[in-house]
């Protein structure tokens, strides 16, 4: 309705009010740039201001005014007028409309808050008069190689090709660049960006005593860049791009194990990698060809998501809640893409439509993974990374099992003892059999046939039914329970022969007939044999679900309302083809859903995951929160439980009256299993297998990446919900990109190559962009996460694309590109910015000086272990739990079992780097969450920097710090009697610089006095000398030593200590 | 470069500091209603200054405390017909019930006061305020599980990465107490159940200034608040002191106004350490306060001692005051197990509205009772004689709100008569939240925060206020 309105009144108006600009907007005319660009300054307007209503997304788009295309822009709308309209306001449509006073006409419309501003309206006008000219999106052009910009001004330093670009644009704005700064903070700023520790005194005493400070400071680079720090440092940042954290974070928030990856990481740093390579192998290391350990263990980048294992959830919406994730992390973190923002919708601002991102996301949907996993522990696709030794032992099991298999084959057609077997009865005895004839109420239990260890529940009828004493399941609660049987592991032999007869009443769910396998918590261990949703014969044996098990079914599915003789037979051997499935009798032709078993069956608890004898159940799964409980209906007869594997004959015997006379196959059959070189091959195999699985059992698994051989299919979903599945789609990138290379392969692999391709124009800028930012504070894009029409234009255009050159160019050398930041003139000089600078440039975009800003939370801390000297600085490794409040983690969630309590761990592992805190998402570590360590839900590429009086808190009390000043105390007492000259160390030590007079004068009176203070009550000084579990450390003067760890901890809150400058 | 991406802008001086800090020094008395972040003026007839918000994890059972259903205890063990279950998806835990039988209420209900409210006999206390509460009886949510519905009330999104309610009017409002947060949080010490999240406080691509400060029962009732053993006020005193002395020395040197911001964020670290111990010290509390609240109130970390600690919080006014408490997740022997919750539950909330009310802080504080989402009337697992379990329940659910601008003794929204689907008037959670902020003065539409390019809202792109219920 109002959009009719709305044109009928236009024409009027634009009679009526041709070409007055309002005063105000004309006042604001004067004060724009002269030269209006269309990147720069008018897009931001259209995408923020008008993209909502008249952007890519096309079922919003209002009027079919398009304005983030050109064609929409310049093009007649249906009312005739054209939106833009070069060189000419009066035939600017949107000229009218951006300046009338009427609301129902005005634009944007004020309902959407959206509303222009006088300087907005004004450039829109100026770009009109000045032609209008369109550019397409800054961040999808071809990285450009700009030339060096030349100075005017003389006296500036350049030292290397940054420092033009940085300089023009001082040049431009007239600023000027600050003096070098100090030696021993510049060699602080090394140390700390490049390994995240501070220079010790003897580092400081080297570097400021150089007489060719040039040389020494780049020989300075290259040692920190060879340190093995380097890649702590780097691996630090890259943990919340990866959002790796140590539990699973929703709900239970159970314990992962993920580490190994976060070694991974840190040694590819330290390799200097080609970062090209280093993306390659986190998106798709499994791909590549012959992929090593090493290349699948990087792909774990993509399982540190969050993952759920809330009872009762819907299994595909989270493990699709994953894909996305995946998707949406690989969009941030390498193409500083928003696709997340296409999930439910076309992109508002950016052209991606919501196809588009179906179509980036089928790239990571076909991993064999669940969406609800356990409360603890990881969930396949996995990788077991053993140590040489193992593999060294596990290549002899394998080749001992091999030599032993081929002899066995040679005796496949050996065939002797038939005649003895012929006429004889039953030769296997079954550890139970359970008629199902009688049951008797003792007490609250209800035993079956009189076994005690044979109970059912209530419900369970005990009938006679076609001249059989059976057992009749009805109810959804009736079941039977077997205790002290089917405890068998993988090198076990098992057979099951039982009488069925279903009645089955819905063909959504499957029936367990018996097994002892658990459920989520307990990684469904064990084994189960059940009717499918098409009443087909299903057996599996479990070690953990998704990726740990054998399955096999037969194609035959059983009849409804008849009775039907069903078996299994296993031969212990570990995989799927030693499995046999019967009916009435005869093996049936089997399929193998899956073939990967290689530890424990045996069934383990909930929680702790020890051993636990699972009783068998029969009518009815453990599984439960799935939906499905595997409850049978029907009736049940005779139950044969073997501890070897039965031979087709027997099967056939136990098939009973209705059976044929055996024929010569099932004769040969037994013979066979009953040969005694058979026997003792067999065992011998098992006897392997026992030891290998053994050797593997304890081994932890790493959760990566590895493509399932048939790809699931990828659906549109409207609305982003998993329920409502639109159109398929294929595996592809946003068109605004380009198409995707024909040379490669459509998977991960080919979109990692996509990626990382010297012509994709985000990648590189996006991380170049983002190293830019750690060494100072802030991208030249201040919007990494948004290279697109919302986020921030790079202030240094040209710089981006040089840096972003020379990275590609140099093979993606991560640590030249760092060297060549740290080697500029713009990095070296003052921190402190100026008045005149502050007025022009308040947010020193233009680098008119170094900028000052708080260390990251890890650095505050690592700076205090390392002055003090209680960093253990091992690099690797599994994290560490240091001092945390009592209490945090219990009093927020029990379901964790590992993780119900906090438990601190002790000497070596309170002092290890930051980087190796364990991260638990949904209660992170306080102190350093307060100063903006992110809980990891998400991928993060920039951390807040928040003030808050909470950090002083910590900085003041956390007994970290107050530790670490009496520990560097004690230290200090020990290496100087002069208390001007301790000061003066711990000072360095903390701060990497000198103190002056009068901060000199100021820390002595504070020691004095507290000395004074603490003599007067020692008992203080005591309680102060044991913070922390560091031994106390005996010392001649007690009140000396209390009141320098205060002069110390008042040091560790100083701005100087706690942050770059 | 945008200023409303606030992340980035530097805080440089002490009143940015003052402005900005979650412990700001009277944010919006200094600066004239006019907020760093929010594009609109507060409407000046908000009615509400401040929340407690009695969050009952793990999902309370309507029918059985506050949704009066006789259907159920008359068809009580039939199955739910099939036209009342419908075909929404079910959790995974009952899902795979073959039938869904009819569990009618062990509870008797009655009427209570001039509003003629219907209450069950777990409730006796919230009973007597019935005319104070406004019941929403037909609350809906999107999610099925507890960790996503959870997430989904707190912070309009059913999975993490966004910023809490606390956190949205933190950001929004600012802070009028100089010495402490403007977002506390209380969870009731001991109680087991359904897990919490520091997320559910959490500041989400908010400045983490805008996170809920946990105050916990015990020594430290903020982390890391005690001077360390050795160190006692005198000596700590003294030491800021000197730092400041250092400070002051940095500022003559190069005039940065950052350093005055951080002298001011060190003054009230202190200020906090006295502050914070006064609060939280409820020995000065008459006993006829302790006899309101029940004598749970004495014990440090009950649902009732947190009540009136949130009481206090309120009178120094913090703007929100989130309690948990946990344990209502009857999926097996709800008749066994609730009565305790409610018991544990009932009459410190009770006391919270009567208790405001005396102080004339009733009509100002908006308080909300309520979980994550109902529970089923089928029984969950076997229904006997003796007992039934419940599900989870997303298409409807009970809560009560008062004070703060909200009408008395109504009760708004029905359910069909299986307390199953909604009969008319449903409130979404974004509908319930954009309420929340209406109270404020907010448009839940103009509080929004720029991130990654696009405008992010605690009501995402829905939420309608619900007029009827607001006074």
């Amino acid at each position: 309705m109002r959009q009719i309105n709305q044109i009928f009144v236009l024409t009027i108006v634009i009679i009526a009010s041709c070409n007055s600009v309002p005063e105000d907007v004309q006042q604001a005319y004067e004060t724009i740039p002269a030269q209006i660009d269309f990147n720069r300054h008018v897009r931001p307007i259209l995408s923020d201001r008008c993209y909502n209503c008249h952007g890519p997304d096309e079922n919003k788009r209002e009027a079919s005014l398009r304005l983030d295309q050109q064609s929409g822009a310049f093009g007649k709308l249906p009312s005739g007028n054209k939106a833009f309209a070069p060189n000419s306001i009066g035939k600017s449509a949107v000229v009218e409309r951006i300046l009338h006073k009427d609301p129902e006409i005005m634009m944007p419309p004020p309902e959407s808050h959206l509303s222009l501003t006088n300087k907005e309206k004004a450039i829109l006008i100026k770009w009109i008069k000045q032609g209008a000219k369109w550019k397409k999106h800054w961040a999808y052009l071809p990285v450009e190689n700009p030339s060096l910009p030349l100075i005017s001004e003389s006296s500036w330093e350049q030292w290397n090709e940054t420092d033009h670009f940085i300089q023009k644009k001082l040049e431009e704005n007239n600023l000027v660049p600050k003096p070098l700064a100090d030696q021993s903070i510049r060699l602080r700023r090394i140390f700390m960006d490049l390994t995240g520790l501070p220079p010790s005194i003897e580092d400081l005493d080297r570097f400021l005593s150089s007489n060719e400070p040039t040389a020494s400071f780049e020989q300075e680079v290259d040692r920190l860049l060879a340190s093995e720090h380097y890649g702590e440092r780097l691996a630090m940042e890259w943990m919340d791009v990866a959002r790796y954290a140590d539990s699973h974070g929703m709900h239970a928030d159970g314990w992962r194990y993920m580490h190994p990856w976060r070694d991974w990481v840190i040694k590819a740093f330290n390799a200097n990698m080609p970062f090209d390579q280093m993306i390659i192998e986190q998106l798709a290391g499994d791909l590549l060809p012959n992929a090593n350990d090493d290349q699948k263990l990087a792909t774990a980048f993509h399982r540190n998501h969050a993952m759920t294992a809330e009872g009762g959830v819907i299994d595909e919406e989270f493990r699709l809640e994953y894909v996305f994730d995946r998707t949406n992390t690989t969009a941030t973190a390498f193409l500083g893409m928003t696709m997340e923002c296409a999930r439910c919708h076309d992109h508002k601002f950016d052209p991606i439509a919501q196809k588009e991102f179906y179509e980036m996301a089928a790239f990571f949907n076909n991993i064999k993974e669940l969406g609800m996993t356990g409360d603890d522990g990881n969930y396949g696709p996995s990788l077991m990374l053993l140590n040489e030794d193992q593999k060294l032992k596990f290549q002899s099991l394998q080749a001992s099992y091999d030599k032993v298999q081929s002899d066995l084959n040679l005796l496949k057609n050996e065939v002797n003892q038939i005649k003895e077997f012929l006429d004889k009865p039953l030769l296997s005895s079954p550890t139970i059999h359970v008629p199902f004839d009688w049951v008797d109420q003792m007490g609250k239990e209800y035993l079956v046939d009189r076994f005690p260890k044979v109970t059912a529940s209530e419900g369970v009828e005990f009938i006679t039914n076609e001249n059989r004493r059976i057992a009749k399941f009805e109810n959804q609660y009736d079941q039977l329970f077997i205790k002290g049987h089917g405890q068998y592991e993988i090198y076990d032999p098992f057979s099951i022969s039982l009488w069925i007869n279903t009645g089955k009443a819905d063909e959504t769910k499957k029936q367990t007939l018996i097994g002892n396998a658990g459920n989520k918590n307990n990684f469904w261990r064990g084994w189960d044999f059940y009717l499918d949703e098409k009443n087909r014969l299903n057996v599996r044996l479990i070690h953990s679900l998704p990726h740990n098990y054998i399955h096999v079914r037969s194609e035959e599915a059983i009849p409804v309302g008849v009775w039907k003789q069903v078996g299994l037979a296993y031969n212990g051997l570990g995989k799927a083809d030693g499995i046999k499935l019967y009916i009435d009798g005869r093996p049936v032709l089997k399929i193998i859903e899956f073939d990967q078993l290689y530890k424990s069956i045996l069934t383990v608890a909930s929680g702790d995951h020890k051993p636990e004898d699972r009783p068998l159940r029969i009518g009815q799964s453990n599984r439960a929160f799935t939906g499905e409980n595997g409850i049978f209906i029907g009736m049940l007869d005779d139950l044969y439980i073997f501890s070897n594997q039965i031979s087709d004959l027997e099967m056939n015997r136990l098939f009973g009256g209705h059976a044929q006379e055996a024929d010569d196959k099932l004769k040969h059959h037994h013979a066979f299993l009953n040969n005694i070189k058979v026997k003792s091959l067999r065992n011998e195999l098992r006897s392997i297998l026992k030891n290998k699985t053994i050797l593997l059992n304890d081994i932890e698994e790493v959760m990566v990446l590895e493509e399932m051989s048939i790809p699931r299919t990828m659906y549109i979903l409207n609305r982003g919900s998993y329920e409502q599945p639109l159109d398929p789609v294929e595996p592809g990138i946003p068109k605004v990109l380009g198409d995707f290379p024909e040379n490669l392969p459509k998977n991960r692999l080919g979109l990692a190559h996509w990626i990382t391709d010297d012509s994709n124009p985000l990648t590189a800028r996006v991380v170049v962009n983002r190293y830019w930012q750690m060494m100072f504070g802030q991208g030249l894009v201040h919007t990494p996460a948004d290279f697109g029409s919302q986020g921030s234009l790079p202030t240094h255009p040209e710089l981006l694309d040089w840096l972003a050159n020379y990275f590609v160019k140099s093979g993606w050398d991560l640590k030249a590109l760092l060297k060549k930041i740290v080697t500029s003139y713009t990095y070296n000089q003052q921190s402190g910015i100026s008045k005149i600078a502050s007025e022009k440039d308040p947010l020193n975009e233009y680098l008119s000086c170094f900028p000052k800003y708080r260390y990251p939370a890890e650095m505050i801390r690592d700076n205090a272990l390392a002055a003090s000297g209680l960093l253990v600085a091992k690099i690797g490794g599994k994290s560490v739990k240091p001092y945390q409040p009592d209490g945090l983690w219990i009093e927020l969630g029990n379901f964790s079992h590992k993780l119900l309590t906090y438990k601190q761990d002790s000497l070596d592992d309170l002092y290890r780097r930051t980087l190796y805190t364990f991260v638990r998402r949904t209660s992170p570590p306080p102190a350093l969450t307060v100063f903006d360590l992110p809980n990891r839900d998400v991928c993060k590429v920039k951390r807040e920097l928040t003030q808050t009086p909470l950090q002083s808190l910590v900085l003041l009390n956390d007994p970290t710090y107050v530790e670490a000043a009496r520990v560097m105390a004690a230290d200090v007492l020990a290496t100087s009697e002069n208390k001007t000259e301790q000061i003066i160390i711990a000072f360095r030590k903390l701060t990497s610089r000198y103190p002056d007079e009068t901060e000199l004068s100021v820390l002595l009176n504070l020691y004095e006095e507290s000395a004074a203070s603490y003599a007067k009550n020692p008992e203080k000084a005591d309680e102060l000398l044991v913070v922390g579990e560091w031994p106390y450390q005996p010392s001649s003067d007690k009140s000396s030593h209390a009141a320098l760890s205060l002069v110390i901890n008042t040091i560790i809150n100083h701005d100087d200590t706690f942050q770059k400058s | 470069m945008n200023s409303s991406c606030n992340h980035i802008e530097p805080i440089n001086s002490r009143r940015d500091f003052l402005r900005k800090s979650a412990m700001g020094l009277g944010a919006i008395a200094l600066n004239g209603l006019i907020t760093p972040n929010l594009n609109a003026q507060i409407d000046r007839i908000a009615t509400a200054k401040r929340i407690i918000y009695l969050f009952q994890s793990g999902a309370p059972s309507q029918m059985d405390l506050f949704d009066y259903k006789p259907t159920l205890q008359k068809m009580n063990g039939s199955d739910l017909p099939s036209s009342v279950l419908g075909d929404q998806r079910l959790t995974g835990m009952s899902a795979g019930q073959s039938s869904f039988p009819i569990a009618g209420s062990h509870f008797k209900f009655k009427q209570h006061g001039e509003s003629g409210a219907w209450i069950s006999d777990l409730m006796p206390y919230t009973a007597q305020i019935a005319d104070e509460l406004c019941f929403i009886k037909s609350m809906y949510t999107e999610a099925i599980n507890h960790d996503p519905a959870v997430t989904f009330v707190q912070t309009g999104s059913q999975f993490p990465g966004r910023p809490s309610m606390g956190s949205w009017l933190s950001y929004g409002l600012g802070n009028d107490n100089e010495n402490l947060p403007s977002f506390v949080v209380l969870v009731t010490k001991g109680k087991m159940g359904q897990p919490l999240y520091a997320r559910l406080w959490g500041n989400g691509f908010l400045s983490s200034n805008h996170q809920g400060v946990q105050f916990r029962a015990g020594k430290d009732p903020v982390l890391y608040l005690s001077n360390p053993p050795g160190i006692d006020d005198a000596d700590r005193k003294n030491q800021l002191d000197h730092l400041h002395k250092l400070r002051k020395h940095q500022f003559d040197q190069n005039q940065d106004p950052e350093i005055e911001a951080r002298i001011a964020q060190y003054e009230m670290a202190f200020k906090m350490q006295t502050s914070v111990p006064d609060v939280v010290d409820v020995t000065t509390e008459p006993d006829y306060i302790f006899n309101l609240y029940g004598q749970d109130s004495r014990i440090p970390g009950t649902f009732a001692a947190n009540c009136l600690l949130a009481r206090r919080l309120a009178e120094k006014g913090v703007k929100f005051i989130q309690l948990y408490h946990q344990g209502w997740d009857h999926h097996g022997g709800l008749p066994q197990n609730i009565p305790n919750q409610c018991k544990e539950t009932d009459q410190a909330s009770a006391a919270l509205i009567m208790d405001l009310k005396q102080r004339g802080m009733l009509d100002d504080t908006l308080v909300i009772w309520g979980g994550e989402f109902g529970r089923t009337a089928y029984s969950q697992g076997k229904l006997t004689a003796t007992t039934y379990g419940r599900d989870h329940h997303p298409r409807c659910f009970t809560l009560w709100m008062a004070g703060g601008g909200i009408k008395k003794g109504i009760s708004f929204g029905q359910t069909d008569d299986f307390s199953y689907n909604i009969a008319s008037h449903g409130v979404h959670v974004h509908d319930f939240q954009a309420t929340i902020l209406k109270l404020f003065g907010i448009d839940h539409e103009q509080l929004t925060f720029k991130f990654q390019g696009r405008r992010f809202r605690l009501t995402d792109v829905h939420g309608k206020v619900v007029r009827e219920i607001i006074s």
